[in-house]
């Protein structure tokens, strides 16, 4: 029964995959402003802008482009960088290393801190605690994360110089100088995070805390914490199962502009100076594996949630 | 009446928060303590300087290539220059002096001698010689290469190993500046054969930097090159060029003391940083400047009355005052004031009444155009005020905000609109500024508007090469292209300015903008 719901998943991302890449590879080559007139700057003249049309196959339909690349693709080719002529798989993958632990860590944060709101919200219902969480809960979502980001460099690196403002050092490197570095910018991007989770976590537990099942264990003498560890968070985290699933989609979108303002050489400041450029084939390949990170998570997601409640078909 | 008030301060503490954070970080900006001491000055009283030690640099974005046929864009030098050592070089006046060539000769219009410097060496060990040379020229102007600068260089001849004869199809005085540009980095032909398409990755040059690591548009790492030409240079052993687009992200690296130069900041921010005494300030006017391309082909500038009323309709000195804070200086021509090539008396008088005339004499009524601007703050600011100006005058304006590539394709290529307010970034030689802004078949001339007379004296400046004479040359194009048929429309100089830490010395800022690393060392 579960493998044939894992096989149905599995099938269902075929159609996905190609529909997404068709609709991004059709939108970058639509994008007004030539990538031909990027590439060539200042020293553009009409010769060079025809000659290098006919190179790099811009005189071809968006259709045929588009099945020339998938061809490649598909073989684990996806072209070299129009600009530097850098691979664009090896690009793509020395940052994804970089975004991946930048991506995490915002989501440690988003759980942790989400979880941690939630539950202090529940435990002292209309207290003090809970208008807090609730309050961050609306404030995360509201802030900006690059105004937060802003804020957050402004007092700590600028003001008190704790941590540095800009730069990334991998875990594998120098963890301490990795915690340093990923602190501001996952604060800035997992704040969005911690409130989503939070908002979600601490409405289906407040669900939860009122069903039958939980006034029974707490007639049978069990603690309120008990209650709420034990009984309560089990079920109350389907919800923020998809929450998180849906989250990771969004953090790897903001990273455009957290990396950008943090100088984090990432997927996200990859994607912008491509766009910029005009760097088509570079920026295909970032989105296409932006897509397929999003698609497995969405698939993980899916499994979670069947293991977690066995009652769910599709 | 408890629980309430506590719910209110419970609402309210992060919003102070926030607050206490803002003020804490404005007491800092404003605590300066000599805000005049920490600005420019200083360059030649830097002392002597010191060999040794290594600097970390915040750039605004990494070279489009690294090998130079195929670099593109204008911010690219300051990454090339390192490793590529050119032909010519230039003073910070823009005035050529010798570089790989030692000295030189034109023994007539179409024939340049060059004397090559002995003893020179690639960074994989090949030596530079007449051949190397031949073999970058013809690289140079290839199919292959992007670089259309030296394709008046008919062929090259080897005399002997330190002798290279170069014959021009036509006389062309802006070649020496040409060959201290991306046409005169030397490449290793070694290198070249060894590598072939992936060249760009692993880049061999005779500068005094060798690239040793390089993460695309994230950060590039050089190191001296010990068998360099010139003793005791480079000073520094390393340089690490992080590359930080976002202005802001620049600035805060520096002042926390992440990078030790931040290059390219503006007039806005200058002020801020005026007041750190902990950061030194270096500035130019370059040859780069604020103008509005217009395209003649096109109405309203089709008419002459309509493009002159403009150039007289707008007031550049309330644009240096409300936009860039006092700092530059009106364009009253295409070169700044210190240049040689300028005619520091010309001018372009302000007068509304004269525009307004003008416009009358054009027999057009409700006069409108659009304009297409970059979509960036500053530009922004720039582009209303114009569009205020311009409506004194009675010329409505619709704005027209564009990403750079796409006000590019869409102002030189699709010609969609009949004006873009941009920067013009300069060139070395003012033969090429002249040639490529007034020329009519220059690509930033989509119009291919221009006149028999203004074309007549860009040739006769082609074939001169005494400075004097063809400075000369250029006040009279100046004054033709731009007070008599107002081609384009020059609107202000802004100060090029290099933020650095007080260790960093040696740094000159130069006429082009454009920064030359290569000069810097630390003290301590």
């Amino acid at each position: 029964m579960f493998l044939k719901y894992l096989a149905r998943r599995l099938l269902y991302v075929i159609p996905l995959l190609f529909i997404t890449t068709l609709i991004v590879f059709s939108f970058i080559l639509l994008i007004p402003g030539d990538p031909v007139l990027a590439l060539l700057g200042e020293n553009a003249t009409p010769e060079k802008v025809a000659q290098l049309r006919q190179q790099l196959g811009l005189d071809q339909p968006i259709i045929m482009q588009y099945f020339d690349w998938l061809k490649n693709a598909l073989q684990g080719d996806l072209g070299r960088s129009i600009f530097t002529g850098q691979l664009v798989e090896e690009a793509v993958f020395s940052r994804l290393t970089v975004t991946f632990q930048l991506v995490v860590a915002a989501m440690v944060i988003s759980v942790v801190g989400g979880m941690f709101f939630a539950i202090t919200s529940i435990y002292y219902p209309n207290s003090w605690m809970d208008y807090v969480a609730r309050f961050f809960g609306t404030l995360g979502t509201a802030i900006p994360n690059f105004w937060l980001a802003m804020l957050l460099v402004l007092f700590f690196s600028l003001k008190l110089g704790w941590v540095p403002a800009t730069g990334f050092t991998s875990i594998n490197d120098n963890p301490v100088d990795f915690l340093k570095g990923i602190l501001l910018p996952a604060i800035s991007l997992g704040a969005m995070g911690t409130a989503q989770i939070t908002r979600h976590l601490r409405s289906s537990l407040m669900e939860v805390m009122n069903a039958d099942y939980v006034r029974t264990a707490y007639s049978k003498g069990v603690k309120r914490w008990r209650a709420i560890f034990n009984h309560g968070l089990q079920n109350a985290m389907l919800p923020v199962v998809t929450t998180i699933g849906i989250l990771f989609g969004n953090l790897l979108g903001a990273t455009v502009v957290i990396e950008t303002v943090f100088a984090i050489p990432g997927m996200g400041q990859l994607a912008v100076n491509s766009i910029l450029q005009r760097d088509f084939t570079m920026l295909q390949g970032v989105v296409l594996v932006m897509i397929v990170l999003v698609i497995i998570i969405n698939f993980i997601t899916d499994i979670v949630y069947a293991i977690l409640d066995p009652r769910i078909e599709y | 009446m408890d629980r309430m008030r506590l719910i209110f301060i419970a609402k309210l503490l992060p919003l102070l928060l926030l607050a206490f954070t803002l003020v804490g970080c404005s007491s800092d900006s404003s605590s300066g303590k000599n805000p005049s001491s920490s600005v420019g000055g200083a360059q030649s009283e830097e002392g002597t300087p010191k060999k040794g030690g290594e600097i970390t640099i915040a750039y605004i974005a990494d070279s489009t290539n690294y090998d130079p046929i195929q670099s593109s864009s204008g911010s690219d030098h300051p990454l090339l220059w390192p490793i590529y050592d050119t032909l010519v070089s230039f003073t910070p006046e823009l005035e050529p002096q010798p570089g790989l060539a030692e000295s030189w000769e034109f023994t007539d219009d179409k024939t340049l001698i060059l004397h090559l410097r002995e003893g020179v060496t690639f960074h994989d060990g090949t030596a530079f010689d007449g051949e190397a040379v031949k073999f970058n020229i013809e690289r140079i102007n290839s199919d292959d290469s992007k670089i259309p600068d030296l394709k008046n260089i008919e062929s090259v001849e080897v005399i002997d190993k330190k002798t290279v004869k170069l014959n021009l199809k036509v006389s062309d005085s802006s070649l020496l500046l040409a060959l201290s540009d991306k046409g005169g980095m030397m490449v290793s032909p070694t290198a070249i054969k060894e590598y072939g398409d992936n060249f760009s990755q692993n880049p061999v040059g005779a500068g005094p930097f060798k690239l040793v690591n390089h993460i695309p548009n994230g950060e590039i790492v050089y190191e001296a090159y010990e068998d360099y030409w010139e003793e005791g240079k480079p000073f520094l052993d390393k340089m690490t060029v992080k590359v930080m687009s976002d202005e802001n992200t620049r600035i805060n690296a520096l002042k926390s003391g992440e990078v030790d130069f931040a290059d390219i900041i503006t007039p806005a921010n200058v002020q801020n940083l005026k007041s750190d005494s902990n950061i030194v300030l270096k500035d130019i006017l370059p040859v780069r400047f604020n103008m509005i391309f217009l395209n003649p082909s096109m109405p309203p500038f089709d008419n002459k009355n309509v493009r002159l009323a403009v150039l007289h309709g707008i007031n550049r000195e309330a644009i240096v005052q409300g936009l860039n804070f006092g700092q530059g200086e009106p364009a009253n021509t295409i070169f700044p004031k210190e240049y040689w090539a300028a005619d520091p008396n010309m001018s372009i008088d302000y007068d509304p009444e004269k525009a307004k005339q003008l416009l009358k004499d054009s027999g057009l009524n409700n006069i409108s155009f659009s304009m297409i601007h970059l979509a960036i703050a500053n530009y922004t600011r720039g582009a209303e005020i114009i569009k205020d100006q311009l409506k004194e005058i009675g010329i409505e304006v619709n704005l027209e905000p564009m990403e750079v590539t796409k006000g590019t394709t869409s102002f030189f290529s699709e010609q969609t609109a009949p004006a873009f307010s941009t920067t013009w970034t300069g060139r070395q030689d003012p033969q090429m500024a002249v040639q490529l802004l007034f020329s009519a078949n220059s690509y930033l001339n989509p119009g291919k508007y221009s006149t028999q007379e203004i074309e007549s004296l860009i040739s006769k400046a082609a074939s001169t090469y005494d400075q004097k004479e063809r400075a000369e040359l250029y006040k009279e194009i100046s004054e033709k292209a731009l007070l008599e048929e107002a081609i384009g429309i020059p609107l202000v100089y802004e100060p090029m300015t290099s933020a650095m830490n007080q260790k960093v010395k040696g740094f000159k800022p130069n006429l082009m903008g454009k920064a030359v690393f290569s000069s810097i060392w630390m003290e301590e």
